[in-house]
């Protein structure tokens, strides 16, 4: 008679491929954004690269239309467009991940100080603290405080961190206060756990999870506008998709190309970047957030 | 009525907050931030119009006032679209909401709402360069004779941006709210009593969902507003936006001071309009 138990070997086999199973969606999501950033990221970084030197057009302009060799055609300098442009939004994602995981820190820090108290509406003051803050345009308070303080990118992105921190408050208490009505928690308060050990076991890891959705999509919604602040030339001298759309803006008689290719790769990357943000949000469950400008 | 002059009341205040704010804003950014010698409380409005943005007009007055018309256009063919398109396949997205129809109703817009809004105004300044042989941006014709139908087309070049990407938001917001109440038990009940799906959509669900809706009439107004600021910049627009744009660049405190409180004082009214329709909502 032949020995039916399976080999140890296979068990573990089939267990690996079970939990890769159950983790497929977060695998396909991961390895995703590490394609894209890997693309943008690639290659040598901006430090080098003079942006009002490479944006200049010299007399006569060494600038080619887009055709095999560069797709997007060469700038007035003869630098290849694409390649100009996938560095550009390197800069600019970079800069709005750093930005958005500061400010989803900051909103669950402030969030925090209210969390522990134990009175039904302890998030009230927080509450219409957004709902006056609502009355201030996002953008309005970008433009005026990068522009003011000159545009370094620690102000563009204390800027962007503090107005996410600010405007996903209220969104946050809301998530804390659905954590509170959750049937584990009165089973919890019924077995006489603490309020302490509930919130530390139960509710803060739910919000914490939902906060990872938040924060793929607040990835592109924060790409666009430091593009768009760039592009009001607010944030420098520093190589960025707005800026190469600004100098194009001159030349577009010359050379259409110059502002029509970089926004179509741009377009593209924020599309895979919210495409990506939504499914992890979906994978999550973190629901609708509130665009913060 | 006590509880919605009472909102009101809070309104006005909250108003008023957000107006300190804009100064703390611009005090903290320029007087602090950006070392700069002028403040809040040394300017006025007999100060000059710097020439960069004056155009033809010789006051502060004339120069708001001028520029609220032009972004009013605007904000009417952007905020004003979304809200129409918004509402109606948001809630046609609910009806039909076993064919997915809310993805699939904001699924374009969601799309275009990802070009950078700055980049589409260029595309459409260089085709109608190159295309109809027109001058690409709105500062580069002037019309003396006739109707001036170039002014509604400048609004919607600039207002296309808003009306999707808020478009896209609506959408999903309000089909959410409404699928969520068709999910609520009494519907199950409705159904074993005998009603039709239409009868029990418009008469019951939608009815029930209204004072919600309302409440989120001017959800996406700040982004609106705030989307002023890059695109009649980036289109040579004389509105509210690019004036802003252009006292920031030169420094002009009144002109962000001016142009700031117009965009709050428009957020607060309609605010208050928001107040009046949830009200009214909740009494029927």
């Amino acid at each position: 008679m032949a020995n039916r138990r399976t080999s140890k070997t296979r068990r573990h086999t089939i267990g690996i491929a079970l939990k890769i199973w159950q983790l497929r969606v977060l695998l396909v999501l991961v390895g995703s954004y590490l394609l894209v950033f890997g693309w943008l990221f690639s290659g040598s970084r901006d430090a080098e690269i003079r942006v009002e030197e490479v944006l200049s057009v010299p007399e006569p302009p060494l600038w080619e239309p887009p055709e095999r060799a560069h797709w997007f055609g060469t700038t007035g300098t003869g630098v290849d467009l694409f390649d100009l442009t996938r560095r550009a939004m390197g800069t600019t994602v970079a800069n709005a991940a750093v930005a958005s995981g500061l400010g989803v820190a900051c909103s669950f820090l402030f969030v925090m100080l209210f969390a522990s108290d134990s009175a039904r509406r302890r998030f009230t003051l927080l509450q219409s603290a957004g709902r006056t803050g609502f009355l201030v345009p996002g953008m309005l308070v970008l433009v005026v405080v990068v522009g003011g303080a000159g545009g370094s990118p620690v102000i563009v992105v204390g800027t962007f961190a503090l107005l996410i921190g600010l405007q996903l408050a209220p969104t946050l208490s809301r998530w804390f206060e659905e954590g509170d009505l959750r049937k584990d928690l009165t089973a919890g308060t019924v077995l006489g756990l603490s309020r302490a050990d509930m919130m530390r076991t139960r509710v803060i890891p739910a919000v914490l999870r939902r906060l990872v959705g938040a924060f793929a999509i607040l990835i592109p919604v924060v790409s666009l506008a430091e593009m768009a602040l760039s592009f009001l030339g607010l944030t420098g001298e520093r190589l960025n998709c707005g800026t190469i759309v600004a100098f194009g803006q001159n030349t577009i008689i010359e050379a259409p190309w110059m502002v029509v290719a970089p926004g179509l790769l741009a377009s593209a990357v924020v599309v895979v970047l919210s495409f990506l943000g939504w499914c992890t949000a979906a994978a999550l469950k973190t629901g609708t957030i509130q665009r913060p400008w | 009525m006590k509880i919605l002059g009472r909102r009101l009341l809070f309104l006005l205040i909250r108003t008023g907050i957000a107006l300190v704010l804009l100064m703390l804003v611009i005090e903290t950014s320029f007087g602090v931030l950006g070392g700069f010698e002028e403040h809040l409380w040394s300017i006025s409005l007999s100060d000059p119009i710097p020439s960069a943005f004056r155009g033809g007009d010789a006051t502060w007055r004339e120069v708001i006032l001028s520029r609220s018309v032009q972004s009013a256009y605007v904000l009417l063919l952007g905020f004003g679209g979304a809200l129409v398109v918004g509402y109606c396949w948001g809630i046609l997205a609910a009806r039909w909401r076993g064919l997915r129809f809310s993805s699939l109703l904001s699924a374009p817009f969601s799309l275009c709402a990802c070009a950078p809004g700055f980049w589409f105004v260029g595309v459409v300044a260089v085709h109608s360069f190159f295309a109809w042989k027109r001058p690409g941006f709105a500062n580069d014709v002037v019309v003396t004779t006739g109707p001036d139908l170039m002014q509604w087309w400048h609004a919607l070049v600039v207002a296309a941006p808003i009306f999707v990407t808020a478009s896209s938001w609506k959408i999903r917001a309000v089909s959410a709210r409404v699928e969520r109440e068709m999910s609520e038990p009494f519907v199950g009940g409705l159904v074993l009593s005998g009603l039709r799906d239409d009868e029990i959509f418009y008469r019951h669900v939608l009815p029930r969902a209204r004072a919600d809706l309302a409440a989120m009439l001017d959800r996406m107004l700040p982004f609106s507003v705030g989307s002023l600021l890059v695109l009649e910049w980036a289109f040579r627009y004389d509105g509210i936006g690019s004036l802003v744009v252009a006292s920031v660049r030169e420094a002009s405190l009144i002109g962000i001071l001016l142009g700031g409180s117009w965009m709050i004082f428009l957020l607060g009214i309609v605010s208050g309009i928001r107040e009046l329709a949830v009200s009214w909502a909740t009494e029927r």
